[in-house]
C-alpha cells in the first residue's frame, strides 16, 4: 500500500472518498479493485454493451418462442358422454348351482340406465367406440386438411370410465389396506365388484401416426373437435342400430282378401290382426307408449283405444249380424273349416289336459329338500323343508296350463255354438250391404295399422329413440403461441438482461485485475 | 463520425428487418393461398324457450339439432333463397356443421373432470344435466367457389328461418286428429257415441298433459287454460253419457234388431269366457290351497342373520297374484254381461210395450167384428188402436229426433271445443317458438383473404422468426464492428 492509498483510507466517508474493494488482503499478494474505475470502464464500454444487452434481451425473448415450436404438447379434446336409455330391471334368481344371480325376467320392467349396462341388460362394451365400424362411419364424408385412417384415429382415442362414489371409496379403502400388506384386503381388492356411473369421458389427442414417429399428421383444432363429435355421433348410431327395437308392426291386413274369403273368416283374420297390433303396442315401454306424435297429436295409448273402438263398432257389430243371420258365401265350406278348427282345438285341449294330469301326479309325489341347520352355539339342529326351483317351476307351469285350458274351452264353445247355429239356420247370401260393411271394417283396421306404423316410424326418427348417448361438445383449445410462451418470454428476457449486465460488469472489472497483475509484476521487478 | 456510424447501422438494421419482414410475409402469403382455406358463413342460433336449458322442447320431448340437416329443411331453404335448381340438399348437408357453445366455466369443469377423482355429486349432476342453448351454425362453401359471400350468408339465413318453422312444427304440441262428422254419420247412434266418447277422453287426457307442461299459459280474452279445456271435455263426456243413457234405455237404433243381435252375441261370448275362467279359478284355488309354504329359519352366525329356506315365498305370491287376476277378470266379465243384459231388458221392455199396445189393439179389432151394432164400436176401437200405435210411433219418432238433435249438438259442441283447443295449441306454439326464442344472429362470412386476421397471424408466425433472426444478426454485427473500432482506438 503506497502513501497515496494510505491517505485515501484516512479520509472520512462522504468526502469524495473512492470506494475500494479489497479482493484479498494478503501480505504476499493483495489486489485492490476500485469500483469507481470499474463503473467508469463500464461507462466507456457502454457503447458496445448496450447493444449486447439488446441482443441478449432479444435472444431471451425469442428462445422460448423457438422452443415452443418443438416442445408444444399436442391438443387434446375431451367430451363427457352420458348414456340415456332404459334398461330391463334384473331380478334375483337361484341358478342350477344354487347360487343367486341377477337375471332379466321374461316380461321385464324398464328403468333409466344408471351404470354402464347396455340396453339389452348385458355389460356395455364402451371400447366399441374405437371399433373400425364406428370410426369408418365417423370419417365418412368428412373433409379434413390431412387424411387419417380409422386405425390412426383409434390410437389417439382414450376412454375413461367413472367409478361410482361408493365403489371409489371401497377401492381407496381396500387399496390402503393392501398397501399395509393386508392379504385379505388385497384379495378383496382383486375380486371387489366395482360399479360405474352411466357416463364416461372420451378424449382425442392430436398428432396421428406411429407412436415413435416424428412426422405425425396434425389436424386443425376445429377439425379435431369435429372428428370427436363425429365419432360420438357414429357411436350413438351404432348403439341405436345394435340395441333399438325398430321393428314395425306386421302388415297382416293387406293379405286379407275379403272377396275370396268367407265373411266370418275375413272377420276372424281381421280380429287376429288387430289382436297382434294390440300386443305390439302393449309390448312397448311406457315411455314409448306416452310419446305424442307431432303429426296426429296421438300417443300409442290413444291408438290402442282407437283399436278397441274399431273392434267394437266395426268388427263386433258386423260379426253379430253375420253370426245371427248365418251370412256365408259357402255354407258347406265354412262348416268344414270350423269343424276342422274345432277338432284342432279339442286335440290341443286333450294334450294340455294330459299334461295337467301328469304334472299333478309329479307334484303329488315330488319330494322337496329337507334342510337341517346345526346351531354352532347350542349344538341344536333345526330343520326346514326347502322347495326346489324345479318344483316351483312345475307349480307355475301348471297354472299356465290351466290358463291355456280356459282359453281353449272358450274357443271350443264358440266353435260349437257357431257350427250348431249354422247347421240349423238357413244360410243367408252375402248382401251388398254386408260386403260394404266388411270393406269398411277392413278399411278402418288398415287405417289403424297405417296410423300406428306412421307413428312408430316417427318415434324411430325422433330423439326419444335415437339418443342413446348425450354428449357435450368436445372441449379443448390450443393456446396462442404468444399467450402460451408469455411467462417463458418474460423469464428469458430477464435472464438475457441479467446475463448482459453480468458481462458488462465483468468487462468493467477485467481491467482492474489486469492492472493489479501488472502492478504486482512491476513491484516484483 | 460516431453519430454517422450509428445512424448507418440503425438504417441497415431497419432495412434488413423490412426486407426479412417482406420475405416472411410473401412466404406466408404463398403458404396461405396454397392451403385453400374454405370460405364459410356462420351464425349463432340461440334457444331461449322454456325447457331449452333442460334439453326439453315445448312439447316436453327431448330435442336435437339434427333436423337442420334434413331434406325438408334444406330443400325449403334452397327454394326460399331461389337456388333450388342450382344446388342440392345433399351438397348443403355435407357442408353444414352445428356445434353447441358451452360457457367457459363449463369447459373448464369438463376438462378438469377427468382428474377430479373426488368430484362431488353436485358437480357431476351439473355436468350431465347441462344442455347447450347456443349453437354455432357454419355453412362451408365447397359446392360453388363462384358463390358470393352475400349469397352464402343469405342461404344460411334461409336455412335458419326454415329450421325455426320446422322446429315449431316438430317440437310443439300438435292438434289431435279425431273422427270426422262424415265418418260418424255412417254409424248407428250408440256406435257414434262410443267413437265420440273415445275422442273426448283422448282430448281430455291431452289437455291434462298440457296443463302439467304449461300451467301458466292463458289463451284469448277469457284467459282459458288447458285445465279449463279439460273441464269442457269432462262436461262433454257427461253430455255423451246422458245421451247414451237415453239411447240405451229406449233401445234407439237405426237397426234395432241388429243391435239386439249384437248384445246377444256379446253376452254369449262373455259367458263362454266366464265359464272357462270360473273353472280356471277353481283349479288355481285348489293349487293355492294345496301349496305348502315352507318355514324360514334365521341363523345367527358371526353377528349377522342368515336366512335358510323361503324359496316358496315367490311362487306362492305368484299363484295368489294369478288367482287375483282371474278373479278380477271374472268380475269385469260379469259386469259386461250385466250391462248387456240390462240393455237387452230395456230393449225388450220397449218392445213389449209396443207389442202390448199392438196386441191389445188387435184383440179389440178381432172381438168386435160380429154384429152391425157393434160395427161402430169396432170402428171406434180400431181408430183408438191406430191412434195408440200412431202415438207410440210418434213418440218414438220424437225421441229419435230428439236423440239425433242431441247427437248433432254433441258433435257441434265437440267441434267447437276442438277448434278452441287447436287455437290454443297454435298460440302456445307461437309463444314458445318465435323469432325471439329461436333467434339467429351475427351471420357473417369468413373468407380466406390476405386481409383476414388468420393471414395476419400466419404472417406474424412466418415473418416474426425471420425478423428476429435478422435483428439478432444485425446487432451481433454491430457489436463486432464496435469491438473492432474499440481495438483500433486503443491501438491508435
Amino acid at each position: 500500500m503506497d502513501h497515496e492509498e494510505k491517505q485515501r483510507e484516512e479520509l472520512p466517508l462522504g468526502q469524495n472518498r473512492p470506494i475500494q474493494l479489497v479482493v484479498s488482503r494478503n501480505e504476499a499478494e493483495g489486489v485492490t479493485i476500485d469500483l469507481g474505475r470499474v463503473f467508469h470502464t463500464m461507462k466507456v464500454k457502454g457503447r458496445i454493451f448496450a447493444w449486447v444487452l439488446v441482443l441478449c434481451l432479444t435472444v431471451g425473448v425469442c428462445a422460448p418462442l423457438l422452443l415452443y415450436q418443438f416442445t408444444k404438447s399436442p391438443l387434446k379434446v375431451s367430451s363427457v358422454v352420458t348414456l340415456r336409455y332404459e334398461v330391463p330391471v334384473k331380478v334375483e334368481q337361484t341358478n342350477e348351482k344354487g347360487e343367486k344371480e341377477l337375471v332379466i325376467p321374461e316380461d321385464p320392467e324398464y328403468e333409466p340406465v344408471s351404470d354402464l349396462t347396455a340396453p339389452d341388460g348385458t355389460e356395455l362394451d364402451v371400447n366399441q367406440l374405437t371399433s373400425t365400424y364406428v370410426l369408418q362411419n365417423a370419417l365418412e364424408g368428412l373433409t379434413l386438411s390431412a387424411n387419417i385412417s380409422p386405425a390412426q384415429l383409434a390410437g389417439n382415442i382414450r376412454i375413461q370410465t367413472v367409478l361410482t362414489e361408493e365403489s371409489r371409496r371401497t377401492r381407496e379403502a381396500l387399496a390402503g389396506l393392501a398397501e399395509a400388506k393386508n392379504a385379505s384386503a388385497y384379495e378383496r381388492l382383486q375380486t371387489a365388484e366395482m360399479k360405474y356411473e352411466n357416463r364416461f369421458i372420451v378424449s382425442l389427442t392430436n398428432g396421428f401416426g406411429e407412436e415413435d414417429s416424428r412426422n405425425k399428421v396434425m389436424l386443425k383444432d376445429e377439425e379435431l373437435s369435429l372428428v370427436l363429435d363425429r365419432v360420438l355421433a357414429a357411436y350413438n348410431s351404432y348403439l341405436v342400430r345394435t340395441y333399438a327395437d325398430t321393428r314395425l308392426p306386421e302388415d297382416t291386413f293387406s293379405v286379407i282378401d275379403i272377396a275370396a274369403l268367407d265373411v266370418l273368416d275375413s272377420l276372424d283374420q281381421i280380429r287376429t290382426a288387430l289382436s297382434g297390433l294390440n300386443t305390439y303396442i302393449t309390448d312397448k315401454s311406457e315411455t314409448v307408449q306416452a310419446y305424442r306424435s307431432w303429426q296426429t297429436g296421438k300417443t300409442l295409448t290413444d291408438w290402442a283405444e282407437t283399436l278397441a273402438t274399431v273392434q267394437s263398432v266395426d268388427l263386433d257389430y258386423l260379426q253379430a249380424r253375420v253370426n245371427a243371420e248365418a251370412v256365408t258365401r259357402n255354407k258347406t265350406a265354412l262348416l268344414t273349416g270350423w269343424k276342422y278348427q274345432l277338432r284342432n282345438s279339442k286335440n290341443q285341449l286333450d294334450e294340455i289336459n294330459e299334461n295337467i294330469a301328469e304334472t299333478r301326479k309329479i307334484l303329488a309325489s315330488y319330494k322337496n329338500d329337507e334342510v337341517y341347520i346345526s346351531m354352532q352355539e347350542s349344538d341344536a339342529v333345526k330343520s326346514t323343508r326347502a322347495a326346489t326351483d324345479y318344483y316351483n317351476e312345475l307349480v307355475l307351469k301348471q297354472t299356465e296350463n290351466y290358463e291355456k285350458v280356459a282359453e281353449l274351452k272358450a274357443t271350443i264353445a264358440d266353435y260349437e255354438d257357431r257350427i250348431a247355429r249354422l247347421e240349423t239356420a238357413k244360410a243367408t247370401e252375402v248382401s251388398e250391404e254386408v260386403e260394404a260393411e266388411l270393406a269398411r271394417t277392413l278399411d278402418s283396421a288398415t287405417g289403424l295399422y297405417t296410423g300406428i306404423r306412421d307413428h312408430m316410424e316417427e318415434i324411430f326418427d325422433s330423439p326419444l329413440y335415437t339418443t342413446y348417448e348425450d354428449y357435450s361438445m368436445p372441449q379443448g383449445k390450443t393456446e396462442g403461441f404468444l399467450k402460451a410462451s408469455a411467462k417463458k418470454m418474460i423469464i428469458g428476457g430477464v435472464i438475457g438482461v441479467v446475463l448482459a449486465c453480468g458481462l458488462w460488469f465483468l468487462a468493467g472489472l477485467a481491467p482492474e485485475f489486469s492492472r493489479g497483475r501488472k502492478g504486482k509484476e512491476a513491484a516484483a521487478k | 463520425m460516431k453519430g454517422t456510424t450509428q445512424t448507418h447501422w440503425l438504417r441497415t438494421t431497419l432495412i434488413v428487418l423490412i426486407v426479412l419482414g417482406l420475405i416472411g410475409t410473401a412466404l406466408a402469403a404463398v403458404m396461405f393461398t396454397r392451403e385453400k382455406a374454405r370460405t364459410s358463413a356462420s351464425a349463432t342460433l340461440q334457444l331461449s324457450f322454456s325447457g331449452s336449458a333442460e334439453g326439453r322442447a315445448p312439447n316436453g320431448d327431448p330435442f336435437d339439432m339434427t333436423g337442420i340437416t334434413t331434406d325438408e329443411v334444406l330443400n325449403a331453404a334452397l327454394e326460399a333463397a331461389g337456388l333450388s335448381g342450382s344446388y342440392t340438399a345433399a351438397q348443403l348437408r355435407e357442408n353444414l356443421i352445428v356445434t353447441g357453445v358451452y360457457p367457459e366455466n363449463i369447459v373448464k369443469r369438463m376438462t378438469e373432470y377427468v382428474s377430479l377423482l373426488d368430484a362431488n355429486t353436485e358437480l357431476q349432476s351439473t355436468l350431465s344435466d347441462y344442455h347447450a342453448t347456443q349453437y354455432t351454425v357454419r355453412l362451408y362453401n365447397d359446392f360453388d367457389t363462384g358463390l358470393s359471400g352475400v349469397k352464402l350468408t343469405g342461404l344460411l339465413d334461409e336455412i335458419l328461418a326454415v329450421f325455426r318453422n320446422w322446429f315449431a312444427k316438430h317440437y310443439t304440441p300438435a292438434a289431435m286428429v279425431n273422427h270426422t262428422a262424415e265418418e260418424l254419420a255412417t254409424y248407428d247412434y250408440s256406435q257414434q257415441l262410443e267413437m265420440l266418447k273415445e275422442d273426448s277422453s283422448q282430448q281430455q287426457r291431452y289437455a291434462d298433459e298440457l296443463e302439467t307442461l304449461a300451467k301458466d299459459f292463458r289463451y284469448g280474452s277469457e284467459k282459458t287454460t288447458f285445465a279449463d279445456l279439460g273441464v269442457k271435455y269432462q262436461s262433454l263426456d257427461s253430455e255423451i253419457d246422458r245421451l247414451s243413457a237415453t239411447i240405451t234405455l229406449n233401445a234407439l237404433s237405426t237397426d234395432r234388431e241388429r243391435l239386439q243381435k249384437r248384445y246377444e252375441m256379446e253376452i254369449r261370448n262373455q259367458q263362454y269366457r266366464l265359464t272357462s275362467l270360473t273353472e280356471e279359478l277353481t283349479q288355481i284355488g285348489e293349487q293355492v290351497d294345496a301349496y305348502e309354504k315352507e318355514g324360514i329359519i334365521y341363523v345367527s352366525a358371526g353377528g349377522t342373520l342368515r336366512e335358510a329356506g323361503g324359496n316358496t315365498k315367490k311362487t306362492y305370491d305368484q299363484l295368489v297374484a294369478k288367482r287375483k287376476a282371474v278373479t278380477d277378470e271374472i268380475a269385469a266379465i260379469n259386469a259386461k254381461i250385466a250391462l248387456y243384459e240390462a240393455r237387452l231388458a230395456d230393449m225388450s221392455e220397449t218392445g213389449t210395450a209396443a207389442g202390448k199396445t199392438t196386441g191389445t189393439t188387435e184383440e179389440t179389432a178381432d172381438g168386435d167384428g160380429d154384429t152391425a151394432e157393434t160395427a161402430g164400436t169396432a170402428e171406434t176401437a180400431e181408430e183408438t188402436a191406430d191412434q195408440m200405435i200412431r202415438m207410440t210411433e210418434e213418440e218414438q219418432e220424437q225421441l229419435r229426433a230428439s236423440v239425433e238433435a242431441g247427437l248433432q249438438s254433441v258433435i257441434t259442441r265437440k267441434a267447437t271445443i276442438d277448434g278452441e283447443f287447436a287455437g290454443m295449441l297454435k298460440a302456445y306454439s307461437e309463444q314458445e317458438i318465435n323469432t325471439r326464442t329461436v333467434s339467429a344472429a351475427g351471420a357473417k362470412v369468413q373468407k380466406a383473404s390476405l386481409l383476414s386476421g388468420a393471414f395476419a397471424m400466419r404472417a406474424l408466425r412466418t415473418a416474426g422468426p425471420l425478423c428476429a433472426v435478422g435483428f439478432m444478426v444485425c446487432i451481433a454485427l454491430l457489436i463486432i464492428s464496435r469491438l473492432k473500432e474499440e481495438k483500433q482506438r486503443k491501438g491508435a
